[in-house]
């Protein structure tokens, strides 16, 4: 069992060329680039909303959210669906990536530690990095990336 | 029941200390009848409670004690001595039965059969059997199809002067089976002498029930002293079910008379003659008005279930609605139309029965109330009006904490400490009141206290600690309260205060703006706080009016909507305080487009939707105004919170999102500029 | 309309035990210690039924019975009282001093809600 744990699945995508992947264990689904409604006035990372299969799912422009410059939405633009914990519940979001390209698998143990110098994007998000077919990857935490709200918003 | 037992525990220890020293005053005045009644009173009160909170032990044995001053208390027996030191005895045995141990020790076992032969042989050696477990259950219901009885109720005329009303009797009776009840009122007398006290009224009632003759009889408990009660078996077929019966029942039904039992008891003994009855539907409904099913419980999950469907009915619809509309054909447009209309009706009646009274909640609110008032030493009143009011489900459900919040800070905050009312001159017991009422399509919960109101110096310095408010300008009181509900007015360290406590009401309002509530908030200093919550009327599904802003979709709650006008530009005038006076009438107004501040939008003529809340009106421009649509109102999710005028999305027909406007809000900003 | 309910015992944990289960079944429970007791909570307001005990310090049920019998507004109102198996003789003093029913401890709350629907909705 202990020996399965440590293999992860995980897909790689892009945002303002740099190279992400994530565990796909925490992602739902992949959609094809859907039509989004702006909501006015709301956080300039809050892309908009969409429909989910008769649900409003709302989109994260992830490249605004991580302060990476330049993300344009392209025919290779997708939204990643996932479920992320805030205020103590469960919610589905969609992030909206450059484009997703693969899928490996990785040994828990390869994962390399996040260097202290020399990396452009906020670590705090990161899990740490893992080289894959001669490129780096950073690792992203979802949960994190979404703590910082969590953290205003609680009425118990 | 822990609870229960451990007050009754410490209840009893009470009683056993007051005992003790009732009876060391006996032995100083063996004669003293008063006293004999208090320590006959004291075990009578040790023994029920013993029995009610399962302490059967303790129960037991204090009935032979109590046996014993029965007779002391009749004069039957002498206070002596001895008697004094076996009920001293038993006492310390009382409080070892209190301990409620599952077995006893064997020290304490041997002392327990010495002092109970003492007391035996007080009762005269007539052994005092140990009283058995009181038979708690009271139906133990037959497992037989059930019986037909027919029972005749004659109360006598006055049974109503102790309070008795005879016909919750009949429903009790009635509710346990299926049955049909014909009322008499033979012995009415003139008007003049009739006695509006007074019952004339006697039942007669046949029934097909499970309930055993005994059972029945236990209907009539209060009142077979004061009644004539008849009960006679008819078997146990079920002669409502009877062709003859119901023929009999036909032929007599328009008559005063009475039935003839002998008539009833002869058709019902030729089993032959009963025969089933087919058209039992019409015949229930003609005969037995009084007892068809009013009310039935429904999971809640179901009716979330029956919800969820038909919130997606509705979008199918929608989905369906644009298809025809494209395809024209009139086979499809007559058979879209009636399967909307349903659709609709359906809508309605599953919104309607999603819906609760909001007094559900007051035993949470009135227990919160006195405990956590009886904890902070405050003795506070909890009144409530209007809480019948009906609110969705699930409304109810995000409100409760809300509102216990609030009533926490009426308690914790609002009423002061007795002493203080009184020098306040206050009556010392504080208030809260809750009252609901429907304003339009709202449900508005005022929750108030007689308290110390709102400390505006409290508020401005945290306002200006918290960098809400610089302190320079000039607020009135009522907008110094108001910062309380500022976000980020109560820090997070005192969100995660124990217990919920002292919770601030910034974040009770954020709470209610999530299902699209709103809070308002006044308050006078030493009379008290007033915080009102206002509440959307319909969660899930509202007519609405699809409009276009800026290329993309937005719906309106249609009963919002006073009137639409189409205008010409010019007749805006160059106003700069943007008020157009539409049928005599002055109303603020705004461009959607400002509103959402969108890039302006250049044409002639403009629609304007003249929209109201209370009494107040505000217009708002859209670009176009597209037409009906029935949206199932979905929330944008706590990722969009503090949105100030979107109060939810629904998907349309083709898929895409429409985002609902939250036009009370938006009135409210326009008539407070 | 929520029901007001009067419950009059000097036991507290009897108190308790009737408050719990009426509060739950969605009453409004006052509570009075004994007969003097109980009469502050009759006044000034609409009391819907009274459950009291007989045995009490100060005012027995009995005459607490009698009592409400004679104020205008309560003469129609029903009242229970809590009695045991052994008492019989009492059954028939308190109704004639005209109470309503009875109900006999130790009781669980269905016995209680039974007797109780006998006489109010």
């Amino acid at each position: 069992m202990e020996e399965e744990e440590e293999i992860k699945t995980y897909l790689t995508f892009t945002l303002s060329n740099e190279l992400f992947a994530a565990n796909v264990a925490g992602i739902q689904n992949i959609l094809e680039m859907p039509l989004i409604t702006p909501v006015p006035k709301s956080e300039p990372y809050m892309k908009g909303v969409s429909n989910l299969r008769g649900s409003i799912l709302p989109i994260i422009d992830t490249g605004v959210k991580f302060n990476l410059p330049g993300s344009v939405v392209t025919k290779n633009s997708a939204v990643l669906v996932v479920k992320i914990m805030l205020d103590n519940e469960m919610i589905d979001a969609g992030l909206l990536v450059d484009s997703v390209s693969e899928v490996f698998e990785y040994n828990k143990e390869d994962i390399i530690e996040i260097p202290s110098v020399g990396v452009t994007f906020n670590t705090k998000y990161l899990d740490g990095f893992v080289k894959y077919k001669g490129k780096h990857y950073m690792l992203l935490n979802f949960d994190k990336v979404f703590a910082d709200q969590a953290k205003q918003n609680v009425l118990r | 029941m822990d609870n229960f037992q451990k007050k009754f525990r410490e209840e009893a220890e009470d009683l056993v200390n007051g005992l003790e020293s009732l009876l060391l005053k006996l032995d100083a005045d063996k004669n003293n009848g008063s006293i004999i009644e208090e320590i006959f009173r004291t075990m009578h009160s040790l023994k029920g409670g013993g029995a009610m909170f399962g302490f059967n032990a303790v129960s037991d044995f204090t009935h032979n004690l109590e046996s014993i001053y029965d007779l002391v208390r009749a004069g039957k027996l002498a206070v002596s001595k001895e008697l004094l030191n076996t009920t001293l005895e038993s006492i310390d045995l009382i409080k070892i039965l209190l301990e409620n141990k599952p077995e006893l020790s064997q020290n304490d076992k041997s002392l327990f059969t010495e002092i109970e032969a003492k007391i035996n042989s007080f009762i005269g050696g007539e052994k005092s059997t140990t009283r058995k477990d009181s038979n708690f259950i009271a139906h133990k219901t037959e497992v037989t199809d059930g019986t037909s009885y027919y029972i005749l109720f004659e109360p006598r005329p006055q049974i109503m002067n102790n309070g008795t009303n005879p016909l919750y009797l009949v429903d009790e009776l009635v509710t346990s089976g299926t049955a049909f009840v014909k009322a008499h009122h033979l012995n009415l007398p003139p008007l003049e002498k009739l006695n509006p006290l007074n019952c004339y009224t006697s039942w007669e009632i046949v029934i097909f029930t499970k309930l055993t003759e005994e059972q029945i009889r236990d209907v009539f408990l209060f009142v077979e002293d004061e009644s004539h009660i008849l009960i006679d078996n008819l078997g146990k077929t079920n002669i409502l079910e009877s062709l003859k019966f119901s023929n009999y029942l036909n032929s007599i039904s328009e008559s005063t008379e009475y039935f003839d039992l002998q008539t009833l008891t002869l058709k019902l003994n030729n089993a032959d003659d009963i025969e089933q009855l087919t058209f039992k539907a019409d015949y229930k409904l003609n005969a037995l008005q009084d007892n068809q099913i009013t009310s039935i419980r429904v999971d809640s999950e179901k009716l979330d279930n029956l919800m969820n469907l038909v919130s997606e009915l509705v979008t199918t619809q929608a989905a369906l609605n644009l298809y025809t509309e494209a395809n024209k054909d009139p086979k499809l447009l007559q058979i879209n139309e009636s399967l909307e209309n349903i659709t609709r009706h359906l809508r309605d009646l599953a919104f309607n029965v999603s819906l609760l009274p909001i007094e559900t909640l007051n035993t949470r609110f009135r227990r919160l109330v006195r405990d956590l008032g009886a904890d902070l030493g405050k003795e506070i009143e909890f009144e409530t009006t209007g809480t019948e009011t009906e609110l969705d489900k699930s409304i109810i459900q995000s409100v409760t904490d809300p509102i216990m919040h609030i009533l926490r800070n009426c308690i914790d905050h609002g009423i002061e400490m007795p002493a203080e009312r009184t020098k306040k001159g206050k009556p010392a017991k504080g208030l809260i009141k809750l009252s609901a009422n429907y304003t339009g399509n709202t449900v508005r919960i005022i929750i108030s206290d007689d308290g110390a109101g709102i400390n505006e110096e409290a508020v401005l310095a945290k306002a200006i600690a918290n960098d809400l408010f610089k302190g320079t300008s000039k607020l009135t009181h009522e907008e110094i309260v108001n910062l309380i509900l500022l976000p980020g007015f109560s820090t997070a360290k005192r969100v995660t205060d124990i217990s919920g406590r002292g919770v601030g009401l910034d974040v009770v309002k954020r709470k209610i703006t999530e299902i699209r509530g709103d809070l308002e908030i006044k308050s006078e200093p030493n009379k008290g706080t007033s915080i009102t919550i206002i509440l959307p009327l319909t969660l899930s599904i509202i007519d609405g009016l699809l409009i276009d802003v800026n290329k993309y979709k937005y719906i309106v709650q249609l009963s919002v909507i006073d009137k639409i006008y189409a205008l010409d530009k010019n007749q805006l005038g160059n106003t700069k305080n943007k008020i157009i006076i539409l049928d005599d009438e002055q109303i603020p107004y705004s461009n959607l487009r400002e509103i959402f501040e969108f890039e302006p939008h250049n044409t002639d003529i403009i629609q304007m939707l003249v929209v109201k809340y209370e009494n107040r009106k505000a217009a708002i421009i859209v670009d176009d105004v597209l037409g009906e649509h029935q949206a199932v109102v979905k929330p944008l999710g706590k990722l969009y919170r503090g949105q100030d005028f979107i109060s939810g999305a629904t998907i349309l027909g083709d898929g895409t999102v429409a985002l609902v406007l939250d036009t009370n809000k938006i009135i409210k900003q326009l008539s407070n500029n | 309309m929520q029901k007001n309910v009067l419950i009059v015992d000097d036991s507290e944990s009897i108190r308790e035990v009737v408050g719990f289960t009426l509060e739950n079944a969605g009453f409004n429970v006052f509570a009075g210690v004994d007969g003097k007791d109980a009469q502050k909570f009759l006044d000034g307001r609409r009391i819907d039924l009274v459950i009291t005990d007989l045995h009490m310090p100060e005012m027995n049920g009995i005459e607490l019975i009698k009592v409400i019998r004679r104020m205008a507004t309560y003469s129609n109102v029903p009242i229970l009282f809590l009695t045991t198996e052994s008492q019989v003789e009492k059954k028939m003093e308190a109704k004639d001093a005209g109470a309503t029913g009875w109900i006999i401890k130790p009781f669980v709350p269905a016995k209680l809600l039974e007797a109780i629907n006998k006489v109010i909705r």
